[in-house]
């Protein structure tokens, strides 16, 4: 240990020194400590950036479904229907602008310059790097085929070119764009077609763009919030998960609050000061830190095969409704007790009986604080998963979930999406995540804004 | 005959009843009533945790009676499924055990140095600011953190690990690892550790720090030498409660630390806790009572004794450190 100059001596310099040295300690620490802040809140940031650059696209991406809803197949044109036969018959041929261009043929001296950016199929051996870079949307056929069948005109790769040079000399022949349509039931009338997207099975009638039409039918343009789950990453949506989650954190909050602000009332305002008391209080404190999970087997025990609600939305509702039920008589209690006791001695002494009090002053004075407490509960509740994947969220859903019925929700989607290996369903695994965090953001914001807002106004 | 009305002139036969109307006496069941339905929601949450027990001990019983306590405490695999089944939970906790000692890792330090700071260093004004928004650090969903972990933070360790890896002899790091899974979670739970400490901290009376300062000490030497200390069961309660998160954390491990199970406890492989366990059997279609149904609430029981250790403990800790200074 090295010789520390004594406070009592009259060596000022070595005195400066230590003062000098403990303050820049200090300093430190300061800086440190702000640094440790700084970096944890980053991570947030980070999280978000993350979040942003991966899954923005599917957000704002569109894309085609058949009238029931289903993935469209390959066809051999897609387009805007300018003209149609009479109702009820086929049509002798009918004309295809816009979208769809005839690209098929010898393409050997083709200028793909004016494709850069678009949505094509090629087909043929995978482009050679520098030859024609493509981004590869689906290197599958979006309908599967039987094995060691092929389909002419089914492309090997689809794509968007992202640069062709001039006149280049390819060994693809290209095929028009998004050639995936339907195959599903037939539309008759034609005639109310005309001007819609439509997508046509048939020969290909040459660059003027008229086919010989077998069967036409009618296109739906879908978005990420309006489609279902899909084997195809850019046909997959949140619509179940969105309203799955609507409706399990409705069944949700509707069993929580009302029974944890009930308890929260009975625990701060009728609870005598006894064992039983005692033991429910640390008994919440101990259920606050049970984990999520063993809530859903709570669930899967209990609602599903004890009393046999089946893996149903009302059963995920009811089990998230258990696992929040905590945080809400916690944030009752906590805003009761800010209540002063002066408030229950006057309505007391006016004669009010004791749930007269409660009722009419008590509870309106921390009608904040249990406001606070739901919203974040409901936060909770919106972004759990690991209860629900208990109770039997399902995966796979095109349709809308309803209450007494197989159901999902957004945060397990998310977890499908993103335990699959390919990239593209991590993008929506992103959108849909970015969407949750926005969401769970907002509602703790608003607590937040709420507890600062009132405890400001409120002055006891 | 003209009679004065008076009060006082009254038959004889006439008593003075406070007779209560019907409206009061009504008012008195419904009170009766209301008092009775308010303790049965207050009462309600000992009722879910009997059910949570009573549910987990009952499905798990037929599990602990056809392979035995001393082969689920004592063996070292995990390996309900294959055709030679191993049941013994180390090989989930170990996956458990490591992952959370690489989240306090994280969260230990940096709670702990924002909480002094945010307690001895910031302004009050500031605290009210960064206190709730570094909350928000544990309201993102687990699902969320669990892709950011596999898709952002493996990817940046692999690119610094690996080289340092490489060099050594070792093998890469996965794609999914336990250091990743435990380091996301270390930053979900410093939210917890800096706002508990935060709290010990700041009930720590002025009085102490006065003294402190009195005698030259710096912010820094106060904080550490007075207030650190003082605070020193709040501290560790924090600590605790960060503990009993960390075990209980799902979705973050499920997503990114992988799915095998064995006993080892190397952060940089891929590794199975046992909440993560329950999830990957749950996405299945277990058929009810067979014996891969009952594993999961044996897993999820000794998850609960483990969580209810540390919470209780926690729990303990606290109220007596709120009762010292009070």
């Amino acid at each position: 240990m090295s010789e520390r100059p004594s406070p009592i001596s009259n060596d000022v310099t070595a005195l400066r020194a230590m003062i000098g040295k403990r303050k820049r300690g200090d300093r430190l620490f300061s800086f440190t400590g702000a640094a440790f802040i700084v970096l944890s809140l980053s991570v947030l940031g980070a999280l978000m950036v993350k979040l942003v650059f991966d899954g923005t696209h599917r957000l704002l991406e569109t894309h085609d479904v058949r009238a029931d809803g289903q993935t469209p197949g390959y066809r051999d044109a897609v387009g805007i229907l300018s003209a149609a036969g009479p109702a009820g018959t086929l049509p002798a041929g009918f004309e295809v602008q816009g979208d769809a261009i005839d690209l098929r043929g010898d393409s050997d001296d083709m200028d793909l310059a004016p494709l850069v950016g678009r949505l094509v199929g090629l087909k043929g051996d995978r482009p050679h790097p520098g030859n024609l870079l493509m981004s590869v949307v689906s290197a599958e056929p979006i309908e599967p085929l039987p094995p060691g069948e092929t389909r002419p005109g089914d492309p090997d790769i689809v794509g968007k070119i992202i640069k062709a040079p001039r006149g280049h000399r390819t060994a693809f022949q290209l095929v028009p764009e998004p050639l995936r349509i339907l195959s599903g039931p037939e539309v008759k009338n034609l005639e109310s077609l005309a001007g819609q997207r439509v997508a046509a099975a048939g020969r290909w009638g040459g660059a003027t763009g008229t086919i010989k039409a077998s069967r036409v039918e009618l296109l739906r343009n879908e978005t990420f919030f309006t489609s279902g789950t899909s084997k195809n990453a850019s046909e997959a949506g949140i619509w179940p998960g969105l309203i799955g989650t609507l409706l399990v954190t409705t069944i949700t909050m509707l069993m929580a609050v009302p029974l944890g602000v009930a308890a929260g009332i009975y625990l701060e305002e009728y609870a005598p000061k006894n064992r039983v008391t005692a033991v429910i209080e640390i008994n919440i404190a101990n259920l606050a830190g049970v984990p999520s999970i063993i809530w859903g087997l709570l669930g899967l025990g209990l609602f599903i095969y004890g009393l046999g609600l089946g893996r149903t939305s009302i059963t995920a509702g009811l089990t998230l409704g258990l696992l929040v039920l905590p945080i809400v008589i916690i944030a009752t209690r906590e805003a009761i007790r800010a209540v002063p006791n002066a408030i229950r001695e006057a309505a007391i002494g006016l004669g009010a009986t004791q749930w007269q009090t409660v009722r009419y002053h008590v509870i309106p004075y921390s009608m904040s604080g249990i406001l606070t407490g739901s919203i974040i509960a409901l936060s909770r509740a919106i972004g759990e998963t690991a209860p629900l994947v208990c109770v039997g969220a399902v995966i796979f859903m095109t349709g809308t979930p309803g209450l007494n019925s197989a159901f999902t929700v957004m945060p397990m989607q998310i977890f499908d999406w993103v335990s699959r290996p390919q990239r593209e369903f991590h993008a929506n695994a992103a959108a849909a995540s970015l969407i949750l965090v926005m969401v769970t953001l907002a509602l703790n914001g608003s607590a937040i804004y709420i507890r600062y807002h009132l405890r400001k106004k409120i002055k006891w | 005959m003209t009679q004065i009305d008076t009060p006082l002139n009254l038959p004889a036969a006439t008593t003075i009843k406070f007779e209560r109307d019907a409206r009061t006496r009504r008012g008195d069941y419904v009170e009766k009533l209301i008092e009775i339905v308010l303790f049965l929601a207050g009462f309600s949450s000992v009722a879910i945790t009997l059910g949570i027990v009573g549910m987990l001990v009952w499905e798990s019983l037929p599990f602990f009676r056809q392979v035995g306590l001393s082969k689920f405490l004592l063996d070292l695999q995990w390996t309900p499924l294959l055709g030679q089944p191993h049941y013994g939970i180390w090989g989930l906790l170990s996956g458990t055990i490591t992952t959370t000692l690489v989240a306090l890792f994280v969260a230990i330090p940096v709670g702990t140095i924002c909480a002094i700071w945010l307690s001895e260093y910031c302004s009050a004004r500031l605290r009210e600011i960064i206190k709730p928004v570094l909350e928000l650090l544990s309201a993102v969903p687990t699902v969320v953190y669990g892709y950011f972990a596999l898709l952002f933070v493996t990817p940046i360790l692999q690119a610094l690990l690996n080289p340092v890896l490489q060099t050594l002899g070792w093998d890469p790091l996965p794609g999914f690892n336990m250091l990743s899974a435990g380091f996301v979670m270390g930053i979900m739970i410093i939210p917890y550790v800096a706002s508990l400490s935060e709290d010990a901290m700041r009930s720590v009376p002025m009085a102490l720090r006065e003294g402190s300062f009195a005698m030259g000490a710096t912010r820094f030497q106060t904080s550490w030498n007075v207030v650190v200390p003082s605070a020193l069961s709040g501290i560790t309660a924090a600590y605790i409660l960060g503990v009993a998160r960390a075990i209980g954390e799902t979705m973050i491990v499920a997503i990114a630390a992988g799915n095998m199970a064995g006993f080892q406890f190397n952060p940089l492989r891929e590794g199975q806790t046992i909440t993560a366990y329950i999830v990957g059997i749950s996405k299945g279609d277990l058929p009810h009572g067979s014996l891969e149904y009952r594993t999961i609430f044996a897993a999820g029981l000794t998850l609960l004794v483990l969580t209810l250790f540390f919470n209780v403990g926690g729990y303990l800790i606290r109220k007596r450190y709120r009762e010292a200074y009070t």
